[in-house]
């Protein structure tokens, strides 16, 4: 509990404490990067589904939209850790928070599997034969995402 | 300010009550808005971005605008409809902040943005769809960035204020 403490009284801490606009306007590119990530994610996630853009090749979809994935990742974790130190307790200590936590764990993982699968064998994810494990991975993914959005506004109204 | 009554009577009425006195009809809601405004906002960017010229290149901006324009009409309907819920709550106090009516103000501008690009920049789009785009594309594109971006950031703070 003492290091949460600490973390209260740096200066960093102090001042986006004391000022009523740097708690907002980093929450406000949180959620802009949070749209890019999760909108960028479900368009590959739609393609292995078979949902939507049948006519790209999936190679295509993962090399245009993952990249933002993964910057987008990189500005939600600065982001986010601007707002631990802002209000440490609320975050580290929330069930919410660490529940969100672990399924962004798990969909980094799943995320960076599936960009070196699909650069090592570019066609093989269309095959018919490998539809039903396409889905599955598209399928996990949007549901992780899904837990994470939900987890991330419960922090608000956590215990 | 003086609130219209319209807006008390609106947050009186069983809709805007139930919604107050429920622990967790207002967080549901909220997270539903926060997936709708995620969509719009992302789709919406993939297609600015396109328009700019800085990202998608190697798909034709109309190709594109077809595959996304679906999902942000779909978003943006469940944002409308969440948007509403939550007003309704507590709409007296909502429409007394600075910050929710500046939303509006910027909603409009991108609807304005969107308009004229459907009915004056996108008839030559056979010009610049595949290549380059036309200034009047990248002006588009721009102008929806900083306007959503603006949206945002209103909303975060009405978010905020109350």
């Amino acid at each position: 509990m003492s290091f949460l403490d600490a973390v209260e009284r740096t200066s960093l801490s102090q001042f986006m404490q004391n000022t009523n606009w740097t708690i907002p306007v980093i929450q406000s590119v949180h959620i802009m990067a949070l749209a890019l990530v999760f909108t960028s994610a479900a368009v590959v996630d739609m393609r292995l589904l078979g949902v939507t853009d049948r006519d790209q090749p999936l190679q295509r979809m993962t090399a245009r939209f993952l990249p933002s994935v993964g910057w987008g990742v990189l500005t939600l974790l600065m982001t986010g850790l601007l707002l631990m130190v802002a209000e440490p307790k609320r975050a580290l200590l929330n069930p919410y928070f660490q529940i969100k936590m672990a399924a962004v764990v798990a969909v980094c993982i799943l995320t960076w599997m599936l960009a070196k699968a699909v650069h090592r064998h570019p066609d093989r994810w269309t095959r018919p034969d490998m539809r039903g494990r396409a889905k599955l991975i598209g399928g996990a993914s949007l549901a992780l995402w899904a837990l994470i959005v939900v987890a991330g506004r419960w922090i608000a109204y956590g215990p | 300010m003086t609130v219209p009554a319209i807006f008390e009577t609106l947050q009186a009425s069983v809709v805007g009550i139930t919604i107050t006195e429920s622990t967790w009809m207002f967080p549901t809601i909220e997270t539903i808005h926060v997936f709708a405004l995620a969509v719009v906002l992302g789709s919406i960017a993939i297609v600015d971005l396109r328009l700019l010229g800085w990202a998608s290149k190697g798909r034709p901006a109309s190709a594109l605008i077809h595959s996304m324009l679906p999902w942000t009409w779909a978003a943006f309907g469940l944002a409308v409809a969440s948007g509403s819920l939550l007003f309704t709550s507590r709409a007296a106090d909502y429409i007394a902040l600075p910050a929710f009516n500046a939303k509006f103000v910027f909603m409009a501008l991108a609807g304005l943005n969107m308009v004229v690009f459907h009915l004056v920049t996108q008839r030559n789009m056979a010009k610049w769809d595949t290549g380059k785009p036309a200034t009047g594309a990248r002006v588009a594109g721009a102008l929806s960035l900083l306007f959503w971006g603006a949206i945002i950031v209103c909303g975060r703070q009405v978010g905020f204020s109350l």
